[in-house]
């Protein structure tokens, strides 16, 4: 399952970042990398989603979070 | 520089210890200790070679010289912002690394302190402490500084607390053990063995699992929201506007006043000496003073306003909500801000592009500030379509501020295509930091930095430009007026600039002394564009039906008949044609006067290529008499 049709709510686990993304360092070095648990805490306009890692919320536009795949922890 | 490995006790760091760097993620209070630890004693610069702000400073309590370092997430950069960071750690290898530390976000935190703590001494400073207890993660940071080998102190800037502690922490600052080799390889691989290092640390800390829901959160849910959170985001913008305009406007003529009776008792008071250096002093250097002094509150209103959407976290939200707007023209939503600002007033605008994350997006976004029709313009589109377009004026008028519009997009557009090629479409990918409460002292002491940058620096510009406009009035170039008397305009050596300038706009339809003088006057300030053209034709009244007469009878004449459409040509060349003197000071102490210079080229041969289609394209085919 992609990031962007994860419910909101839901636990899940990062399984695969797409590496040819432009950002996938950065997106690493904030958090959402394989193997982190993640929760989508709230969706904004335009598909973007709000993501809990750790204790700390990263919004994402609806296009990197369809690069970001996860499974329910 | 060696730095001492044993405490040194009583707050004070060892000699050796000459300068700190403040490195840190962005929003994680660097920028408030860092005034908390300099309080006046600061400055701003660019750092060499780029438009990235530095902020230098001393650390009151052990004289230390101070630099807060941009915001970064990694020493890997993809902004010139955090080139930045890079290069002054590279280049700085005499100074100590002061890392602050986010408790709420400390994986993220200690990432950074890695890349840094590999090549040089380094102390942490934690801060969001407040934060971190109230989602229940507060890490045990007596555990932290074991596990890491290097100083860790806690520190509230806002509240000033554990700043004691800091000095001493620098004095014992060293390089980070233990961590992985990452020379060499590829970011994403040192990323992750960083990560592994980080991971591990975390692992023996064992802080706290965070609560799934925070305060932040809850608010969130509604600020976020399109359907409420969009009209939220239009009422703080509309808001900003308001500042600019309606809040600010009364404030701005109290200094003019005041400024304005400084200059009669100065003239009054100089009525004896010789006319060229009582005209000077006061025409000249007073007045370009008073100019500087009235924006003053303007600045001091609009940093205050925009520190406390920062402070609050709201920004963050800001650039979240606006970003599918901006992202046309390949901007962070974050921009909006400033280009909703320039509509009140370019000034503030310009300045309030140093929320958005990137140089180079800060440089685009200054850029674009002048297309913004400012509320200065509106006079000069007011007389005109009430004296050209009496049916249809609202109509001119709102063609204006579309026509604004469509420079501001189009000109990013093409700007993303030519010059800012490499700028990236970057990716919305941000940390929402959590909800506080501003801190004031440190807003207060944030705001009179900047308000000061402006003064000194811009401030400088505007009163030397204002000081050769004045020689420019009272340097007759024909008649017998002598220099300093009153110099009739069209006799001036200003009249003759005028005059050699005005046949550029014949195919614009107003080649005429009055109309290019006015441009020249409006670029001191656009709002005296009107005054300038009554002045002219010395007519008292500046309103659609006295001056309008006159301004009909002369575009009638220089347009072949087609005054309606020379009328248009010359209010869309006043939307486009260059900032205002104080806009253009203020773009040029933020990116420098090349920049600056190539800006007022673009936007002059802009707007004459406008100005010439509206007249061509009004009087042949639109039948615009």
């Amino acid at each position: 399952m992609q990031l962007s049709d994860c419910p909101l709510g839901a636990d899940v686990t990062v399984t695969a970042v797409d590496p040819s993304c432009d950002a996938c360092l950065r997106m690493h070095e904030l958090g959402l990398r394989v193997g982190t648990c993640v929760r989508v805490t709230h969706r904004g306009p335009a598909g973007t989603r709000v993501v809990a890692v750790g204790a700390s919320r990263v919004a994402v536009d609806a296009q990197t979070a369809s690069r970001i795949e996860v499974a329910v922890s | 520089m060696t730095v001492a490995c044993h405490a040194t006790g009583g707050g004070t760091p060892p000699a050796e210890v000459t300068a700190v760097l403040l490195v840190g993620n962005p929003n994680v209070g660097k920028s408030t200790l860092f005034n908390t630890l300099t309080g006046a004693r600061q400055s701003v610069m660019n750092a060499p070679g780029t438009t990235v702000e530095l902020h230098h400073g001393t650390w009151r309590a052990t004289g230390l010289a101070l630099v807060d370092l941009p915001g970064t997430y990694s020493l890997v950069p993809r902004t010139p912002d955090e080139e930045v960071v890079r290069d002054t750690l590279e280049g700085r290898p005499d100074a100590v690394a002061l890392v602050v530390v986010d408790a709420s976000a400390l994986s993220r935190s200690l990432y950074l302190l890695a890349q840094v703590g590999t090549r040089r001494p380094v102390a942490a400073a934690v801060t969001m402490l407040d934060v971190a207890r109230a989602r229940g993660t507060a890490p045990d940071l007596a555990r932290l500084e074991e596990i890491l080998g290097v100083p860790v102190v806690a520190v509230d800037p806002r509240a000033g607390s554990g700043l004691a502690d800091l000095a001493d922490a620098v004095g014992r600052a060293r390089l980070l053990r233990g961590l992985p080799e990452t020379a060499g390889l590829p970011p994403l691989e040192a990323a992750d063995l960083l990560f592994g290092w980080v991971d591990g640390v975390l692992a023996r800390l064992d802080p706290p699992a965070p609560a799934p829901q925070t305060r932040s959160d809850r608010v969130d849910r509604a600020l976020l929201n399109p359907w409420f959170g969009g009209p939220v985001f239009l009422l703080a913008i509309w808001g900003l506007f308001e500042l600019t305009t309606a809040v600010a406007a009364p404030v701005m003529d109290l200094v003019d006043g005041w400024v304005s009776a400084l200059a009669d008792a100065a003239r009054a008071g100089m009525a004896g000496a010789p006319g060229w250096l009582s005209g000077m002093l006061v025409d000249g250097v007073l007045v370009g003073v008073g100019t500087v002094a009235t924006f003053l509150p303007l600045l001091a209103i609009i940093y205050v306003a925009l520190a406390l959407l920062e402070d609050s976290g709201y920004l963050a939200r800001a650039a979240v909500l606006a970003d599918r707007f901006m992202r046309v023209i390949g901007l962070d939503g974050r921009a909006m801000l400033p280009l909703v600002i320039g509509f009140g007033c370019n000034v503030p605008a310009v300045a309030a592009t140093q929320t958005l994350p990137s140089a180079r997006q800060r440089l685009l976004t200054g850029l674009l500030v002048p297309w913004t029709t400012c509320a200065a313009r509106l006079p000069v589109y007011v007389l005109l379509a009430g004296a050209f377009f009496p049916e249809h004026a609202g109509t001119a008028i709102f063609g204006m501020y579309l026509l604004s519009l469509v420079l501001v997009v189009g000109g990013g557009l093409v700007l993303r295509r030519t010059v800012f090629r490499e700028v990236r479409r970057e990716p919305l990918l941000i940390v929402l930091p959590a909800y506080q409460r501003p801190h004031l002292r440190g807003i207060a002491r944030s705001v009179w930095a900047r308000v000061q940058g402006f003064a000194i620096k811009a401030g400088g510009i505007i009163v030397v430009t204002l000081v050769l406009v004045w020689l420019l009035m009272a340097v007759p170039a024909r008649g017998t007026a002598a220099v300093g008397d009153d110099v009739p305009v069209e006799d001036s050596l200003y009249g003759a600039v005028a005059a050699s300038i005005a046949p550029a706009f014949a195919p614009a339809g107003f080649d005429d002394w009055r109309f290019s003088a006015s441009l020249v006057t409006g670029f001191v300030a656009k709002e005296v564009a009107v005054g300038a053209l009554a002045q002219s034709y010395a007519v008292a009244d500046e309103s659609a039906d006295g001056l309008g007469e006159h301004l009909r009878t002369t575009l009638d004449a220089t347009s072949g008949g087609h005054g309606a459409a020379a009328a248009l040509a010359y209010m869309v060349f006043v939307l486009g044609y260059a900032p205002c003197l104080a806009t253009a000071s203020e773009l040029w102490r933020r990116f420098g006067g090349s920049w600056t210079l190539r800006m007022v080229a673009l936007q002059l041969s802009v707007a004459w290529l406008a100005a010439v289609a509206v007249f061509q394209v009004g009087s042949r085919i639109g039948g615009l008499g």
